[in-house]
């Protein structure tokens, strides 16, 4: 009985990065190899390198049968998931075939489309990604056109980009990422009307799932931005207004709500949100800038001594995040971020998804959030990971080949000892032994049956009642004369021809069952031939055999010694890789920095100056 | 240009354009050339490592486990809702093989299909007797224990049992299966 998939939801998440199973398929729910099996049991535990080593061996040992092309989708999405995006690549390619059955051909399209935008490869993923037909499931349709609506943007097809979004059946979260991409772009594009449509459509959604609360807090913040650009400060605080308090954009939506009014010349109003951020996590960039923005308040509405206090305490500030800026540049040149972002149990397969859960240990990390969220950074961190991981593989294999060694050697010496026996022949004189016993026996049956000696084939209880007689026959011998034994003799050949036709009645079965037991002897002594056979065949090749094992052995150790190599190199170059990527966030942030503490040194020389000239103390 | 407008184009640029606004993955920017090739050649490796797992995955079999006395044994969940595994007991002929204490991870992998490999050893040609004793909790959240036994005629070919978790709808039970694959 196959294995049920109890639920449609878990078959849906089975080929979880981009490959949802395909409805109505026959193989669908069921798992009819025990190889494809023991690939689930890894895949559905994000064992990825383990899952595809099981469908690979499967294919050495013997192919996944009934299966449909499941295991080859699996294999695909494994890939796709493992970051072997050419081997994906290779592997979904042949089943577009015209023959696929459709839902699996747009399945294979959707992955190759989706590979092939995250390779950027815009046209080939759009050519990809259009010729799917109807097969997807609903939430993949939306990701397919949320897709073809990215593809569009990248390619400034702005108006192609906003009939796809038409496309969307339904609200999903894909269709809200799309708009807010799109009204982003546009606005971009200085189409400041279109893209606010758009913004505003998300930000006036209901939103059911953390996520979208998360993307409608974007939308409002980016469309209040657009509006202050446009000078329509006031519709813009509405806005900023709709950012939650206590979401990740309420810092950048106090000090929106802060230059709105500051714009309207409410500037005593505007220092209402700027004090409040100002004792917010001085790490924000907002509550870096509303350091200055308070002072540069105080300064335009004649208050100089305390934009001078206020200037002295942003300076001061911004001193001491640059100096911890240092402190930090220099742990992550020494690999405090790179040990952080090592997995805490170097066999753990899944560490990578599980530290995407949350920020690594690590002093940087606060500084390098956004940095850290970002496709290049999480790609990067993934490879290191997976070369930490196959180098624990391959370390692992390393410690077992001298007990394969050691296996080999007591395999070798154990042939040695028991050679002498074998070419003993001593099992082969036992068959011939009892070859003789079955031909005896064979002959003993063509007797009987040539000369129709019935009695011969009497079972122990006839031979007792046959002795019985025989003895009755002595007895009649002797006292016949002495006496009449006629109604005795008449009994003693009434029974004795009762047992004789009881006997040779049965004959025919007894003869067959004979000759079956002979067929059988005969078959069990052409298999102790063929097992003596094997077994000499066997011990004759062992030596080759152990040759062969030896080579293998010394082969792979050699492998091992190659690739151990090549991953502590590429482990290094992606070390490097990964502390330019933290590196030059920190720069980034530094700059920003530094531009805020010049601004507020130059306005306190500007204050002091002033205050100087007009003599105040 | 003054002070605050100054300002305010930096924070609205920093809005709109420097921070990861839009929530795509791709949006981040391709990769560059240098670590395009880098990422072919982590990818090369991890083929590389891959085939020199499977072989060294079939060497070790080949060595340690040849064909004729291959025994291998499977756990699976069919259904299995009125069962909570939590750790299974091999025992083969009187002597304890196998101990596995699930993660929920795991379970939820069988429950999802998955098969996992409990066992693999050598057997003799010949009679033997496997048992499983299969621990969790059962119906109404109590404590369960169940053992399942087998008794098997291993021939000089490969063997590969199934232990399989069901549920006897009519007894309202968890019932435990053994199926030898042939």
């Amino acid at each position: 009985m196959p294995i049920r998939i109890t639920t449609l939801t878990s078959l849906l998440v089975m080929l979880s990065l981009s490959t949802p199973v395909a409805a109505g398929s026959k193989y669908e729910h069921e798992v009819n190899d025990l190889s494809y099996g023991v690939a689930l049991y890894h895949f559905y535990q994000d064992k990825y390198f383990s899952a595809l080593t099981d469908l690979m061996i499967a294919k050495e040992r013997k192919p996944i049968e009934d299966q449909g092309v499941y295991p080859d989708l699996l294999q695909g999405s494994l890939a796709l998931s493992y970051g072997l995006h050419d081997e994906a690549k290779e592997i979904f390619e042949p089943l577009l075939d015209e023959n696929t059955a459709p839902e699996v051909r747009d399945r294979a399209w959707f992955n190759l489309g989706k590979l092939r935008y995250q390779r950027g490869l815009l046209t080939a993923a759009e050519q990809d990604l259009v010729r799917i037909q109807d097969s997807l499931p609903s939430y993949r349709e939306a990701e397919r056109l949320n897709l073809l609506a990215n593809i569009y943007l990248k390619e400034a097809q702005y108006d192609k980009a906003i009939d796809t979004l038409k496309a969307f059946s339904g609200d999903s979260t894909w269709k809200a990422y799309a708009r807010f991409n799109l009204g982003v772009a546009l606005i971009r594009q200085n189409r400041m009307q279109e893209g606010l449509a758009q913004l505003r459509k998300v930000g006036d959604l209901k939103p059911r799932t953390k996520e979208l609360a998360a993307l409608r807090d974007k939308a409002n913040l980016a469309a209040a931005y657009a509006l202050m650009r446009m000078n329509q400060p006031a519709d813009a605080i509405k806005l900023f207004q709709r950012v939650r308090l206590n979401g990740p954009q309420s810092n950048k939506a106090l000090l929106g709500i802060g230059w709105a009014l500051s714009k309207q010349e409410q500037y005593d109003r505007a220092l209402t949100p700027w004090l409040e951020l100002k004792e917010r996590s001085p790490l924000d960039p907002a509550v870096q800038e509303s350091l200055l923005a308070i002072p540069y308040t105080f300064e335009k509405t004649e208050r100089p001594k305390l934009a001078l206090a206020y200037y002295e305490e942003a300076t001061r500030a911004y001193d001491e995040k640059l100096r911890e800026l240092d402190t930090i540049t220099q742990a992550v040149k020494k690999g405090e971020l790179l040990k952080a972002l090592k997995p805490g149990n170097m066999g753990d397969e899944t560490a990578v998804s599980l530290f995407r859960a949350s920020l690594p240990d690590s002093i940087s990390a606060p500084y390098l959030k956004d940095m850290m969220a970002s496709h290049a950074f999480q790609e990067a961190v993934k490879n290191y990971q997976d070369l930490i991981y196959l180098d624990y593989v391959l370390d692992r294999w390393q410690e077992s080949l001298p007990t394969f060694e050691l296996m080999l050697q007591e395999r070798r010496s154990l042939y040695v000892q028991k050679l002498p026996e074998v070419d003993k022949n001593a099992q082969l004189k036992a068959i011939e032994e009892f070859q003789k016993q079955r031909d005896a026996i064979a002959k003993e049956v063509r007797r009987i049956e040539e000369s129709n000696d019935i009695f011969a084939l009497a079972t122990n209880e006839e031979r007792d009642m046959l002795e019985i007689f025989g003895d009755i026959e002595d007895r009649l011998g002797n006292l016949s004369g002495k006496r009449s034994l006629k109604m005795q003799e008449e009994k003693y050949e009434l029974y004795k021809g009762i047992l004789y036709w009881q006997i040779s009645s049965d004959i025919v079965p007894r003869l067959w069952t004979l000759k079956k037991g002979l067929k059988e002897l005969d078959l069990a002594l052409e298999d102790a031939r063929a097992a003596d056979a094997s077994l000499k065949t066997a011990w004759q090749k062992a030596p080759e055999t152990f040759e062969g094992f030896q080579v293998r052995i010394m082969g792979q150790q050699a492998r091992i010694n190659k690739l151990r190599k090549a991953i502590s190199v590429h482990r290094y170059q992606q070390e490097q890789y990964l502390q330019k990527l933290a590196l030059d966030a920190i720069t980034q942030y530094r700059r920003r920095l530094n531009s805020y503490q010049i601004r507020s040194r130059f306005a306190l020389a500007r204050i002091l100056d002033t205050m100087n000239k007009a003599g105040t103390p | 240009m003054n002070v605050l407008n100054r300002i305010f184009c930096l924070v609205a640029v920093l809005l709109l354009l420097g921070s990861p606004m839009v929530v795509s993955a791709a949006e981040d920017g391709g990769p560059t050339d240098s670590q395009q090739s880098l990422d072919n050649k982590i990818q090369d490796l991890k083929k590389e490592v891959l085939k020199l797992n499977r072989d060294l995955f079939l060497l070790e079999e080949d060595l340690l486990f040849p064909a004729n006395t291959q025994f291998s044994v499977f756990v699976s969940i069919d259904s299995g809702n009125l069962f909570a595994l939590d750790s299974v007991q091999l025992q083969i002929d009187g002597k304890v093989v196998a101990n596995h204490l699930y993660t929920e991870r795991e379970v939820q992998a069988l429950h999802r299909g998955g098969v996992q490999r409990l066992y693999i050893g050598n057997l003799g040609s010949g009679k033997h007797e496997l048992v499983a004793f299969f621990t969790g909790k059962g119906p109404n959240q109590r404590d369960y224990k169940r053992g399942t036994t087998l008794e098997f005629e291993k021939s000089a070919d490969p063997e590969f049992v199934e232990l399989k978790i069901i549920d006897d709808k009519v007894k309202e039970q968890p019932d435990f299966m053994v199926k030898v694959w042939e």
